[in-house]
């Protein structure tokens, strides 16, 4: 007993050993060589603590930015950062061990759910399990939870997510693929249930819908490429005055792409060997794929959804300060992933006008919510913090709006 | 059990609408389209062939022919068109008749071809399919 108790207090209490054992079982049970396993786990290892490093120093310059803004401006200003609510969590709070096991029962519970219930989706976007579980971790834990429960509850919504979302998502897909073979699995889902929703009251119908991928555009890649330069032209000036302030967060704002690299490296080890159970367990799977997987579909309302969730996200900027929220500053690789794939819902829902409409809709929605975060999160100590995958923010004040007044009251 | 027999049914149905008439007449046009890559020299235009070639064989059910004409295309030039779409669905094809059949590498390898395709439209969307 004395040396399961060292173990799990000694060793099992670092993030990092955890989430390797993780991979390794992974790699073991999908009866990889023993080079295998070791390199696999060897790699996942250095990756987390990579990890760890890189979202210290994000949330270094983004609080730093956070206060500078608020002396500056007189208003609290943020750039929403998952990364940097991981990395408080991990640091600050010691709670990567439970993120790490809370994102493997997100996986377990998703495998069980798809096995035993008509949904068979398999959620296979690992990043956003992984900030799934930063986001049930870190309010669970507020809301009262520990170890196992915090662990299991986290699991469980983080999984129902997992298959809800494909689920409500997919007759939309449906109807861009045309076919079933591939569902979207992507936490921002909500924002395209509302984008799809917009599109519809106020966007074209019946033999009036024109989709925007009908549009022949003249010489349509240079077009494509010029958008994109029209918008650096908005965006860029909107950070320059920002970077006169806190000159570091214009970096981290820029390095997000680095990121991403950086997360794959981690999340590259693991993810790959559970996917090969989880579509040994369930056969009929329909693998829930990250949103690029889609683009190629609807090329032109992904540009078309950059562009107006851009307008959205810059609008909400700087009208919900004037109710007293936070000034939530846009980010661009949330409006090029999130609004282009938002794009195709409201264009396929509501042609052009419900795609030009429901976007900037949309790029006002996913910036509200997190900023309706923000009050929370510095009731619990995270300074200049709040996210943008609108799922993992859903989830997030389900936990604050009802688990815990509900667990409180007991 | 039974959504292999279900899967196996309508691949079958596909096969049989075919009529010999139309299957010849494909099998014509994939002739041609080959012997104009062979006479083809330039990059661009052959991948369009070969796409081509691949949506024809397609069309026939000849699945892996299929795969490997549209993975050549792909190798001369990344383009998001039909012949992406369809290799993406005849890899998800192939990876959940390896997992009906327990084969396990065969669902690690399409599946590891699903996140190249991935990568491939990330890719392109961002730098405008050039």
């Amino acid at each position: 007993m004395g040396v399961i108790n060292f173990i799990i207090e000694n060793i099992l209490t670092q993030a990092s050993i955890t989430i390797a054992l993780i991979a390794m079982l992974g790699l073991i049970l999908q009866k990889k060589s023993t080079g295998q396993i070791i390199s696999g786990t060897l790699k996942t290892l250095l990756g987390f603590q990579v990890l760890s490093a890189g979202s210290s120093i994000i949330v270094g310059s983004l609080t730093y930015f956070g206060q500078i803004f608020t002396e500056g401006f007189q208003m609290e200003g943020i750039i929403p950062s998952i990364e940097a609510i991981n990395g408080q969590a991990m640091n600050e709070l010691g709670l990567g061990r439970d993120i790490a096991l809370t994102f493997l029962a997100i996986f377990i519970f998703n495998i069980l759910l798809a096995r035993f219930t008509k949904w068979k989706y398999i959620f296979l976007t690992g990043q956003a399990i992984l900030w799934m579980a930063t986001m049930t971790t870190v309010f669970g834990y507020f809301a009262g939870l520990r170890g196992f429960v915090l662990i299991l509850v986290g699991g469980f919504i983080g999984a129902v997510f997992a298959i809800a979302m494909p689920a409500m998502a997919q007759p939309i897909i449906r109807k861009v693929t045309g076919s079933n073979d591939i569902a979207l699995g992507h936490f921002c889902t909500i924002g395209y249930l509302f984008e799809a929703g917009v599109a519809k009251i106020f966007g074209e119908r019946g033999e009036n819908k024109k989709s925007i991928e009908d549009i022949k555009l003249p010489a349509h890649f240079e077009f494509l490429q010029d958008t994109y330069l029209s918008v650096m032209v908005v965006m860029v000036p909107l950070y320059i005055v920002t970077v006169l302030f806190a000159g570091e967060t214009f970096a981290a704002e820029l390095s997000g792409g680095q990121n991403y690299i950086m997360f794959g490296l981690l999340l590259g080890e693991i993810v790959p060997a559970f996917r090969g159970i989880a579509m040994k367990l369930v056969p009929d799977a329909i693998p829930a794929l990250d949103c690029p997987v889609f683009f190629p579909y609807s090329p032109n309302a992904v540009i078309l959804g950059f562009i107006t969730t851009t307008i959205g996200t810059v609008i909400a900027m700087f009208t919900l300060p004037m109710f007293g929220l936070a000034m939530i500053l846009p980010g661009m690789l949330t409006n090029f992933f999130a609004g282009g794939t938002a794009g195709i819902f409201g264009n396929a829902v509501g042609g052009r006008r419900g795609a030009i409409i429901g976007g900037i809709a949309h790029g006002f929605f996913i910036t509200l919510l997190p900023a309706l975060l923000v009050t929370i999160f510095n009731s619990m100590g995270f300074v200049s913090a709040t996210a943008t995958d609108v799922d993992t923010v859903v989830v997030a004040l389900l936990y604050a709006w009802i688990l815990s007044p509900i667990l409180k009251a007991f | 059990m039974f959504g292999f027999l279900k899967k196996k049914k309508e691949q079958h149905e596909v096969i049989q609408t075919l009529s010999s008439e139309e299957k010849e007449e494909l099998q014509t046009t994939i002739e041609r389209l080959k012997k104009d890559i062979d006479q083809t020299e330039e990059t661009d235009q052959r991948a369009v062939l070969f796409e081509q070639v691949g949506l024809k064989l397609a069309e026939l059910g000849d699945n892996d022919q299929a795969i490997e004409q549209l993975e050549k295309s792909l190798s001369l030039k990344k383009s998001i068109n039909d012949g992406y779409k369809k290799l993406m669905s005849l890899y998800n094809a192939k990876r959940a008749e390896a997992a009906r059949a327990g084969d396990d590498q065969g669902i690690d390898h399409y599946m590891g071809k699903m996140d190249e395709m991935r990568q491939i439209a990330k890719q392109l969307t961002i730098t405008g399919n050039k």
